[in-house]
């Protein structure tokens, strides 16, 4: 039997569930998935600006895998954008960096530093806020 | 709470700088206190390094808690984990300075 995959470490939620091409026609297509993991690699090699080795420390897991999770995201990201596809940004095994919210009044993204249970956003004040899943 | 947030200029409608280490100032937000100053960042266009050494600065001469952005670089928000900063990243790049204050109810 394998070993089970680590999990690999996200420091941020993403900020969007996904995203929709303008031409509503490929709407009828099945959405690709791009996971969690492959989300965060894309921006911190693409956005950040960071190299290989320095993600992986990040993210907690070895380069090559880096490497390899980075190769399927960008596979990912050239089928959805050639084919005009949605992309559902979902899944993965992965774990947050702390506990995540989300406010669903001002739609902030906000950590919970001291771990006591939070009843309100720190921002607006509101009490409809969501705590951020981790998948898998 | 005392909040850093970066803006672009010294004006209450300022909007929010998209690196949160490389932003020409921050407003200091005290939310007990109900006041603000404008203060601003040093090391903006120092050449590596700037997020750690903005947030020692924040934290030893402001004593932040809590840092209020649009994004934040990675190495930023690691050494700020470490820290146990509150961190809060806005919804929107557009937010201004103004905005955030009437959240706060400053």
């Amino acid at each position: 039997m394998s070993r089970p995959r680590n999990k690999r470490t996200i420091q941020t939620p993403p900020r969007v569930k996904g995203f929709i091409p303008v031409e509503h026609i490929s709407l009828e297509f099945d959405p690709i998935r791009l996971t969690i993991e492959e989300y965060e690699i894309i921006k911190l090699l693409d956005y950040e600006g960071m190299s290989q080795a320095e993600a992986s420390k990040v993210m907690e897991v070895s380069r090559p895998t880096i490497t390899r999770i980075y190769e399927n995201a960008r596979k990912v990201v050239a089928k959805a954008l050639t084919e005009g596809r949605q992309i559902v940004i979902d899944g993965g095994q992965m774990s947050y960096e702390g506990e995540w919210f989300n406010c669903k009044n001002c739609y902030c993204r906000f950590n919970n530093p001291s771990n006591i249970t939070l009843d309100k956003c720190p921002l607006c004040k509101s009490g409809e806020i969501l705590k951020m899943e981790e998948s898998l | 709470m005392i909040a850093a947030i970066p803006i672009k200029e010294v004006i209450d409608e300022s909007q929010i700088s998209e690196r949160f280490a490389r932003s020409r100032y921050f407003a200091i937000v005290n939310t007990e206190s109900k006041k603000m100053n404008v203060v601003e960042n040093p090391f903006y266009d120092k050449s590596s390094g700037a997020g750690k050494s903005v947030l020692e600065q924040l934290i030893i001469k402001y004593s932040v808690d809590t840092l209020i952005a649009f994004e934040l670089g990675v190495k930023i928000q690691k050494a700020a984990n470490e820290k146990g900063l509150q961190l809060i990243l806005l919804d929107n790049i557009n937010r201004t300075l103004q905005e955030i204050l009437d959240m706060l109810k400053i």
